[in-house]
């Protein structure tokens, strides 16, 4: 389906412009005789490349002597001036010297995180090493729980294990692919000051929901008043919106995700405890001041470097996609890693489990 | 194979540059420096830290949270900070910006000094002492260095302490040390005892024309107690054995009718620099990294003008004038280039072409106080600080760079008035009895004249009097 239409884009683009340019010069070109004038960046291109450009088709399409563009189309490829023939006269050289030196192949740039985040098949010590997920708090800020995550003290901070850290980031990351794979909702929360980009970078990557901002206290034990105007769809198997179920969603309570995530577990207690109340299972960064005990799966790591919590999201939100391609690509097969919830449970009273609007409601 | 054993996290951690970072030294130890909580050290105690352009967009310095920008990347187009804590109860990365150091070394690199050893610079003789490098072979040893073995040859280290800087605690907790010492102090000591009596015996049989390995020197312990006894009795003997076995830097010459008939007689010193040898042996090595060019015998070009005899000369603000500070007359003091030094030339009685500022304090220059002066030696004191010395920029110096000191309007001009072609002065010093202390408005006001005659006063006292009424 989509291939004749890219096809027919292709060839339809080159004719519009030249019809363009023809609407647009060669009135003037055939009453004055002057050159056309010339791009300098045309004359950068090497005459010796086969490259299939709007000039060669033009030239392919219209005869030469009559063409009263042809002139033009012409003067593109002669150097006019001394500079240029110099210019061209060099250009061989100059390409063959282009495969000389040194190319740097690996170099660190901080944006990489975010845009280009590592697999959870990656993750090496050094990764984490380079981003310090390995420092921790003050010795005398420490929480005595988190001392099997604790390698030693150095310079008056704890230093994480990072193999702890390396084991409990892979074990974290196999959850958020599983819970990925069987349809579950995930929530990326990361409400600290700069967090914003990579959270919504691996929210999106796992196809969940993040926060960047204040968690309003009572968004999931209290969903009705805070999220009951929220909109909510249903979706099939393949996540294609079916409209027709928009009505049955009406006495419905609001959404709770399924896993929620939390970079900075110490500012967003009342979601963990929310999340414990409702059976929510979390996965939080736990710096050596936090409580383990808060989150279903703790990541020992230091918290305040951006750089580590970044790094943390951005192989969650991988581990995330990787869980939503499985869980399509078996979706296309037929088949579903969940057992999905038919059509007539769906037009069910969510309370009463009757039909609605039928005998069993008037009881 | 340390390593090998190391679990991996243990062994990346040893590697990470965080940790590599140096400790901190100890501070200088006079207070003189201590006035103040926000001076700068006379040297750097910590390491400085820089971090990448694009990562200090991010405020990522590889350390427990990013640093902010507003003391940061917003304060200086080249932050550099230095660490105290990473990481506080306070829940902050405590750091300072090491600008002061990194800056000062800066400049003084830009002065193309060599570092020489310490000398006296005596400005009244205005002969400068020769400049020695530190990196010569024969004075660029430490206690273990393979050259200490050449005749001659200086050191810059000892491993024993400099006695002469030990407070009475200090050195009574050395003197336990060495007590406790004694039995492998005693071993050497013989050892010592038996390569002395080996040499003694060669050179007898040199002289005698024997055979040299005839006789292998042996030591019995009742000869060892005996030198032992000799030496006990002869403090000018004992005094250079006990430097040599205990490795101490001589202690300075004191003069010989101080002391009593018999003293520990110490021997020559063996510190590269003699004023090494009265202040004590220096906290780092005598160039402290200050800069590695072994000579000053540079050829300074000048675009226009060619090789020039004098670099550019360095401007210098002076930080006091001449005059007396706490109670004694002082010379005055210059900043070059972050490192204060005593102006050289202040001491001549007749001072002619002084820069305006030197000699007192003068409010009037715009800018502060400020002249050129040509660096002619830098060094290092025991205490680490940067010694500096400097001349006034010579005319010559100055001239092929367009240089001038600052020049106070001469106040010999004649005024304008005086050379006008009218005859008269402006009376300045009138003012009307009533009349407020400033003027109200020129315009609507009758300009006033310059007297003349009678008639001027005349009219200056009806003036006087419309404005009283």
């Amino acid at each position: 389906m989509n291939l004749p239409a890219r096809q027919h884009l292709q060839f339809s683009i080159p004719k519009m412009i030249i019809r363009k340019l023809c609407m647009r010069q060669s009135r003037q070109l055939l009453a004055l005789s002057r050159r056309a004038p010339v791009s300098s960046r045309f004359q950068s291109t090497l005459p010796e490349t086969p490259v299939e450009t709007l000039q060669t088709s033009i030239r392919d399409e219209i005869p030469r002597p009559e063409n009263p563009l042809f002139e033009m189309v012409q003067a593109q490829h002669e150097a006019s001036t001394p500079v240029q023939q110099e210019f061209t006269s060099d250009e061989p050289q100059r390409s063959n010297f282009k495969k000389l030196g040194t190319t740097v192949k690996s170099s660190y740039d901080p944006e990489d995180v975010i845009r280009n985040p590592p697999k959870p098949s990656q993750i090496s010590l050094e990764m984490l090493l380079a981003a310090g997920t390995h420092l921790g708090h003050s010795t005398s800020r420490w929480n005595p729980q988190n001392s099997r995550y604790i390698f030693g003290i150095r310079e008056g901070v704890h230093i994480i294990s990072l193999d702890v850290t390396a084991a409990h980031l892979r074990r974290a990351a196999k959850v958020v692919e599983e819970v990925a794979a069987r349809g579950g909702l995930i929530l990326f929360a990361g409400t600290r000051k700069g967090q914003k980009r990579a959270v919504v970078k691996a929210a999106s990557l796992a196809k969940g929901y993040h926060i960047f901002e204040r968690w309003i206290p009572g968004s999931l034990t209290n969903g009705e008043q805070i999220l009951g105007h929220c909109e909510t769809k249903v979706v099939n198997a393949l996540d294609e919106e079916l409209p027709n179920f928009k009505s049955d969603l009406a006495d419905r309570p609001s959404l709770k995700p399924d896993l929620v995530i939390c970079l900075n577990p110490l500012e967003n207690v009342v979601l963990l405890h929310e999340c414990g109340l409702n059976n929510v299972p979390t996965i939080g960064v736990i710096d050596t001041d936090a409580d383990p005990t808060r989150v279903t799966y703790p990541i020992p790591s230091n918290d305040d470097s951006l750089r580590a919590t970044c790094l943390i999201a951005g192989i969650l939100g991988r581990a995330g996609e990787a869980g939503q391609a499985r869980r399509l690509k078996m979706a296309q097969e037929g088949r579903t890693s969940y057992t999905p919830i038919t059509a007539q449970e769906l037009r069910l009273d969510p309370f009463t489990g009757m039909v609605p609007g039928g005998e069993g409601q008037k009881k | 194979m340390a390593s090998a054993r190391l679990s991996p996290t243990a062994n990346l951690l040893r590697k990470s540059r965080l940790f590599a970072l140096p400790k901190t030294l100890n501070g200088p130890k006079d207070q003189t420096s201590r006035e103040s909580g926000t001076a700068t050290l006379p040297h750097p105690i910590r390491a400085s830290i820089v971090t990448p352009q694009s990562s200090l967009a991010r405020g990522d310095w590889g350390l427990k949270r990013p640093l902010p920008a507003k003391s940061t990347s917003e304060k200086s187009s080249r932050p550099v900070v230095r660490l105290h804590a990473l990481d506080t109860y306070e829940h902050v990365t405590d750091f300072e910006s090491a600008a002061d150091h990194t800056v000062t070394l800066e400049k003084f690199q830009e002065m193309h000094m060599p570092m020489s050893l310490p000398s006296k610079v005596n400005y009244a003789t205005s002969v400068v002492p020769r400049h020695q490098s530190p990196f010569e072979t024969h004075l660029d040893n430490t206690e273990t260095s393979q050259g200490l073995q050449e005749p001659g040859a200086k050191q810059f280290r000892h491993t024993g302490p400099w006695l002469a800087g030990q407070t009475e605690a200090e050195f009574a907790a050395y003197l336990k040390q060495v007590t406790r010492n004694k039995p492998e102090l005693l071993k050497k000591l013989r050892e010592q005892f038996v390569a002395k009596r080996s040499a003694e015996i060669r050179k007898l049989a040199q002289d005698n024309g024997e055979d040299l390995e005839a006789h292998p020197a042996t030591v019995t312990d009742a000869e060892f107690n005996v030198y032992i006894k000799t030496l006990r009795n002869d403090p000018f003997a004992l005094g250079p054995v006990v430097f040599d076995l205990l490795d101490l830097a001589s202690p300075p010459a004191v003069p010989s009718e101080r002391i009593g008939r018999k003293y520990y007689q110490s021997p020559g010193t063996k510190l590269s620099s003699f004023e090494y040898a009265v202040s004590g042996p220096p906290k780092t090595h005598p160039s402290a990294g200050l800069s590695y060019t072994r000579s000053h015998a540079l050829i300074h070009n000048h675009a226009q003008f060619g090789p020039q005899a004098h670099q550019r000369p360095v401007e210098a603000r002076i930080l006091r004038p001449k005059g007396r500070f706490k109670g004694r007359m002082a010379r005055a003091l210059a900043g070059i280039g972050g490192i204060a030094v005593e102006d050289l030339n202040a001491m001549t009685f007749v001072e002619q072409g002084t820069p305006p500022g030197l000699t007192f304090f003068d409010a009037s220059i715009p800018g502060g106080g400020k002249y050129w002066v040509t660096p002619i030696r830098a060094s290092i004191d025991s205490d680490g600080r940067i010694g500096l010395s400097s001349y006034r920029a010579s005319a010559t110096a100055k001239a092929p760079y367009g240089i001038e000191d600052h020049h106070k309007p001469s106040t010999l001009t004649i005024s304008d008035v005086a050379t006008a072609p009218s005859p008269l002065v402006p009376r300045l010093d009138r003012q009307s009895f009533g009349q407020p202390r400033f003027q109200p408005s020129t315009e609507n006001r009758p300009r006033r004249q310059p007297t003349r005659g009678t008639e001027d006063v005349a009219r200056s006292l009806l003036n006087n009097l419309n404005s009283r009424s």
